[in-house]
């Protein structure tokens, strides 16, 4: 899949997290019906499902207030209010673990699925962010985007 | 550092947590003063980053009341559930995230540097692979996590 118009790249932080600027962006786009087909079975799951376990919130509420217009600081805001403020050391730990998913862990088999399927062997792509990087045509390694974070 | 006596793996875990029972062991071992010197500087949790702190930290539970607790007696087991009752709740994915950032620690993040500057002091380790701070611990005391995929059978 190439570079997706108005899809922010994964490791684009929106106050503290990585990720969920990224959710917030599926949602708009979905709405405005210009999220790839590719994109729409995993709206609402997979990493989305963990930043709102995380969050606290519920994915469809969640879509509601994103549509109903808003900065994302605003929409972050509303999150915290609705499922509590998570610790600086929470969202280092949640951080980290969407980072280096695929890496050593359960994640590793859909990974190389994945992989091979969007015809990426050969890339340097050791967790799920760096697949989805390298399949939006972004170079995560080179840059070593986790050092940015 | 030696196999030491007493002082399980990071991988063994106690309920849904890795290092957990480690960090029992620990407390164990220095009120028994059997716990070697090397280790003491990183016992409780008055740094910020040390593994016992973090551990703490999640659990919501002071290293000093815990410690308490474990050296009134008790099996590992009572010894979390009075932490999980006396601190944060927390839910399995919780469990399941913090074991992660734990068991990966040191590889692609601000604690890499630091893992480098230990695998230096440590003679270099000829032959050994190790990319997290937990790799670090279990191959400085005899084992081989990477040979075994630990990290698997958590």
């Amino acid at each position: 899949m190439p570079h997706v118009p108005g899809l922010r790249s994964i490791y684009a932080k929106l106050g503290r997290l990585v990720y969920f600027g990224r959710t917030l962006d599926k949602v708009r786009l979905h709405a405005a019906g210009k999220l790839p087909a590719d994109y729409q079975p995993n709206l609402g799951k997979g990493f989305d499902a963990r930043a709102c376990v995380f969050l606290r919130v519920d994915f469809a509420a969640l879509r509601d207030r994103v549509l109903a217009g808003g900065a994302d600081d605003e929409i972050l805001a509303w999150c915290e209010e609705q499922g509590g403020r998570r610790t600086d050391e929470e969202c280092e730990i949640w951080n980290a673990f969407m980072c280096k998913r695929g890496w050593r862990d359960a994640g590793r088999e859909v990974l190389a699925r994945r992989i091979k399927e969007s015809g990426l062997e050969g890339k340097p792509i050791e967790t799920m962010f760096d697949y989805i990087e390298f399949d939006e045509s972004r170079d995560p390694v080179a840059e070593r985007a986790w050092e940015k974070i | 550092m030696p196999h030491v006596p007493g002082l399980r793996s990071v991988y063994a875990k106690v309920g849904r947590l890795v290092y957990f029972g480690r960090m029992l062991d620990k407390i164990r071992l220095h009120a028994a003063g059997r716990l070697p010197a090397e280790y003491q500087a990183n016992l409780g949790d008055g740094q910020m980053l040390v593994l016992d702190g973090r551990c703490c930290r999640f659990l919501g539970v002071a290293h000093a009341d815990l410690r308490g607790q474990t050296l009134a007696g008790g099996t590992d087991e009572a010894a979390l559930a009075w932490a999980h009752a006396h601190g944060t709740p927390r839910s399995d994915e919780e469990c399941h995230m913090w074991n992660r950032f734990i068991l990966k620690l040191g590889w692609r993040d601000e604690r890499s540097a630091v893992l480098q500057q230990r695998i230096r002091d440590g003679g270099g380790y000829p032959g050994r692979v190790i990319e997290t701070l937990v790799d670090h611990i279990e191959c400085d005391e005899g084992r081989d996590p990477v040979a075994e995929r630990a990290w698997e059978k958590v």
